[in-house]
């Protein structure tokens, strides 16, 4: 009897104890993401909920996307989010409430590929796209597409870059944009064109220029040009000016690596316009370390108003300009300094030269002209 | 009261209720009987303050309905041999399956458009207690709802046919092409929610023994999903006679509702019922029982409420709507006059091949879907002692769009036989799906109730284009003594507890 009792007055607590957890466990906050599926007609995605309003899981983009103020989207991870031809992204974010794209459980995914059409992003923070690894951004465009960017933030892109914009493609980087944890800010090719606005920042960023793609060169026609306002350039392994012109403007900084080379090939051309108070610098990343200068055959260089450093060759034949075959030099107003070849410039067979040796013959180290 | 004074009120009643348009919820005149509490409140939450109960407990109970304009049953058995198959063999298969027969569906010529609703309710556990002249309650239920109206019959006809024959390649008739140039306002609704009722009620002892009471119901509602579907175009119209006719392009809302994930969090007001009921004693009816210490009999009760005012507000939705960016024309009135409907449909979607849908689809956009808030009204008569008669009428009072929840209205008349332990009730109600007079009964049995609103198919199993039931279960510290002592309940003495 007394045990009875005792059970029955253990039974109110033992249940009030178990309704409470309950209540507690449902209680706990849950998503209320909605999946996307494939976007085959115009679609708008509002801010729903507080938490994550939607999942992307390979979601290809086939008409006008709208992304409004607030809304927080999370990728699955390795997936990534294809805009394609007949597709078109705009972000509507605002400062206040930024619209917030990263990967699933902080996991990493493949980023935005866009291939062409223009495009908006205002108000955006994009975060861990980084699962491809190196030679790839967070963000890639290809094709004739133009990418607007205004108060964007990229973060964790991995080894690769935030921004890799190949074939033709414009981007216009805005202002109020961050670039944080990545590899490089930008990677281009050099039929695209990045226009960099004077407050991007960048926190953490291993290599803070725009890498220069050397993938897509072999079919470069036409003409090309690197603009000097930004970042530096940084190219990622020898440069083939083959069959294409190339434009230099005036304060653009150009980093090579060790042991690479600027090579203007078969009817390439080289035009390198610096200024007195904006010259065009050619330099190593590493400044301890040197690459190879300028190697040109049946094609025409031209500079003026440029520094360049950090030239070195283990073949004494070599100069900091080694000609050959039928090829046109044009060089003016050009600091040589701190270079390690024998000569400045190298000949072999015919080559027409316009050097200033007057100039040329200030930089004691080397010998201005050597003929072979 | 002289019956003179009966009889105008009933009239009046009647007039009154005659010129409201129907379009409202079903519900049975057993939901207003003195024994039927938790389903009294589910009419009038004022019912729980004049209830005779302590208290009640109804663990269960469900009230489903389904009517339709257009078609309708011609069934060779009756309707309950379905559910215990005991119907011949000769509508069976070989494995004893019962089959369905195409030819038992018949048609309603007089309509062009078809119009079907159907809901059901599910409620329990409800529980209720009342101090004096207070009385609380809480109680659970689960509601679904569906609407579809304004669906063209050849479109009806079209789809039984393809079910009929199993093929889903069928052609569109000419009929339904002819449709297209006419005016349709196609919808579909399909929606559910649930939610935790709090009652509150407050009964007023008045002079001469009359009562006055007030409730409320304030529901804290969890949405649980559904599919809404408009189709609309204003068909075709003659611009110019000499030239040109223009074709409004149908507009299409397609709108699916998820049910959100939180759900113990609250999301949107909730919706709410109000009521109040009106009771009126003479000399014949005045007993003051013992037990209870309040007046448990009247002559007239009278009693108005307000059902389901709120709304369901969905966050998690996916809506996708077409739109012509213009309307398509067609120059060519000589060919209209003598044309074919399918050549000029399919001329027209050839002339205008650069005409493109607007398609828009948005997510998360925040949507109400209406509840069918709807106006009740009740008068319920002692003719005799334990002879009632019941009139009840509600009418919707929501508008006819495709975001609003409602079902069809009604006008019901009760008499109805109660007592303590048994009950019975043969409501007559017209409604307005399908303006026809129906037969149904209503029984109550100790703590048991069922009913119907139409009994007659289960006897004669024709033309059945409706059909309701309602089962439902309550237990309360009533009937008295003898459940009382079954269930060892001796609290009061036996003069405490003789008469109800």
């Amino acid at each position: 009897m007394k045990t009875k009792i005792k059970i029955k007055k253990l039974n109110l607590p033992i249940c009030f104890v178990f309704l409470l957890l309950i209540v507690c466990s449902c209680n706990k906050e849950k998503s209320e993401a909605l999946v996307v599926r494939p976007i085959n007609n115009k679609t708008i995605l509002k801010n729903h909920s507080n938490g994550v309003d939607y999942i992307f899981d390979n979601l290809e983009v086939n008409a006008e996307l709208v992304i409004e103020d607030g809304v927080h989207i999370q990728v699955r991870n390795n997936a990534k989010i294809n805009i394609s031809s007949k597709g078109k992204l705009i972000v509507l974010g605002t400062k206040v409430n930024t619209v917030i794209i990263e990967g699933q459980n902080g996991k990493a995914w493949q980023g935005i590929s866009i291939v062409d059409g223009v495009h908006h992003l205002k108000g955006l923070h994009l975060k861990n796209a980084s699962s491809r690894g190196k030679n790839f951004g967070s963000i890639v465009t290809k094709g004739n597409s133009e990418l607007n960017l205004e108060n964007v933030e990229i973060s964790n892109s991995g080894e690769g870059s935030a921004i890799l914009a190949d074939g033709l493609s414009h981007i216009i980087v805005g202002p109020g944009c961050e670039i944080s944890d990545a590899h490089a800010p930008f990677e281009q090719s050099f039929a695209s064109n990045i226009d960099i606005a004077n407050d991007l920042t960048l926190r953490n960023v291993a290599l803070e220029c725009v890498l220069l793609s050397s993938k897509s060169q072999s079919s470069c026609k036409g003409v090309y040009n690197l603009d000097g306002e930004g970042l530096p350039y940084l190219l990622s392994g020898t440069l083939a000016i083959q069959g294409y012109q190339l434009n230099i403007s005036a304060g653009a900084v150009l980093m090579l690596y060790e042991g690479s080379s600027i090579n203007v090939l078969q009817r390439g051309q080289l035009f390198v316009n610096g200024t007195s108070h904006n010259p065009v610098q050619f330099k190593c990343v590493n400044p301890a370390k040197t690459w190879r200068g300028f190697y040109v055959s049946n094609a025409e260089v031209n500079i003026n108003r440029t520094i360049i450093k950090n030239v070195a060759s283990n073949d004494s034949s070599h100069g900091i300009f080694t000609l050959r075959n039928n090829c046109t030099l044009n060089i003016r107003n050009t600091d040589l300094r701190t270079n390690k070849t024998k000569c400045a410039i190298t000949t072999f067979g015919s080559i027409k030269l316009n050097p200033d040796f007057r100039y040329l013959n200030k930089f004691n180290l080397m010998h201005a002209l050597c003929q072979y | 009261m002289s019956v003179l004074k009966f009889k105008n009120i009933c009239i009046m009643f009647c007039v009154t209720s005659s010129l409201i348009s129907l379009e409202a919820q079903t519900n049975f005149g057993l939901g207003i009987s003195n024994y039927s509490s938790s389903f009294a409140v589910q009419i009038n939450p004022a019912e729980a303050g004049r209830m005779k109960h302590h208290w009640f407990i109804s663990p269960f109970s469900i009230n489903s309905n389904i009517h339709n304009n257009y078609l309708a049953l011609n069934l060779p058995y009756s309707p309950y041999r379905i559910l215990n198959r005991s119907m011949g063999d000769q509508y069976k298969d070989n494995n004893g399956v019962p089959f369905r027969n195409w030819k038992w569906v018949s048609r309603n010529g007089s309509v062009d458009k078809m119009n079907l609703y159907g809901s059901v309710r599910i409620q329990g556990p409800a529980i209720f207690v009342r101090k004096k002249n207070f009385a609380f309650g809480i109680s659970q239920e689960v509601n679904i709802f569906s609407k579809a109206t304004g669906v063209p019959i050849h479109l009806v006809n079209h789809q039984l046919k393809v079910l009929q024959e199993g093929k889903s390649n069928i052609e569109f008739s000419d009929d339904i092409y002819a449709q297209l140039t006419k005016t349709n306002d196609i919808q579909v609704l399909q929606n559910a929610y649930n939610s935790i009722n709090l009652t509150l009620s407050r009964n007023f002892e008045l002079k001469n023994d009359r009562n006055l009471s007030f409730g409320l119901t304030y529901k804290i509602i969890n949405s649980l999903g559904g599919v809404g579907l408009q189709v609309k175009s204003d068909g075709l119209n003659l611009v110019d006679s000499t030239k040109d006719l223009k074709f409004s392009a149908p507009t299409v809302r397609f709108t699916e509702y998820y049910a959100r994930n939180n759900k113990l969090k609250a999301h949107g007001r909730g919706a709410m019922d109000i009521g109040f009921v009106y009771t009126y004693r003479n000399k014949e009816t005045l007993r003051r029982a013992k037990y209870l210490k309040r007046h448990t009999d009247y002559k007239v009760k009278v009693g108005m409420s307000i059902l389901d005012i709120g709304n369901l507000i969905y966050t998690r939705t996916i809506s996708t709507s077409m739109e012509s960016k213009e309307d398509l024309g067609l120059s060519i009135l000589e060919q209209m006059q003598n044309g074919d409907p399918q050549e000029i449909f399919n001329e027209l979607q050839t002339d205008n091949a650069n005409t493109e849908p607007n398609l828009v689809t948005i997510y998360g956009d925040r949507l109400n879907v209406g509840l069918p808030t709807r106006l009740m009204a009740h008068l319920d008569f002692q003719l005799i002692k334990r002879f009632y008669l019941n009139i009840l009428v509600t009418k919707g009072l929501r508008k006819k769009s495709v975001d609003n929840l409602y079902s069809p209205s009604l006008f019901q008349i009760t008499p109805r036989f109660e007592s303590r332990f048994f009950e019975i009730g043969l409501p007559v109600s017209i409604r307005e799906v399908r303006p026809t007079i129906t037969q149904g009964v209503t029984l109550r049995a100790f703590n048991f109730f069922i009913s119907t609103q139409n009994i007659v198919p289960f006897f004669k199993p024709k033309k059945i284009s409706e059909a309701s039931v309602f089962f439902g279960v309550q237990f309360s510290n009533l009937p008295g003594r003898a459940f009382r002592m079954k269930y060892g309940y001796r609290k009061f003495s036996k003069k405490g507890c003789s008469k109800f």
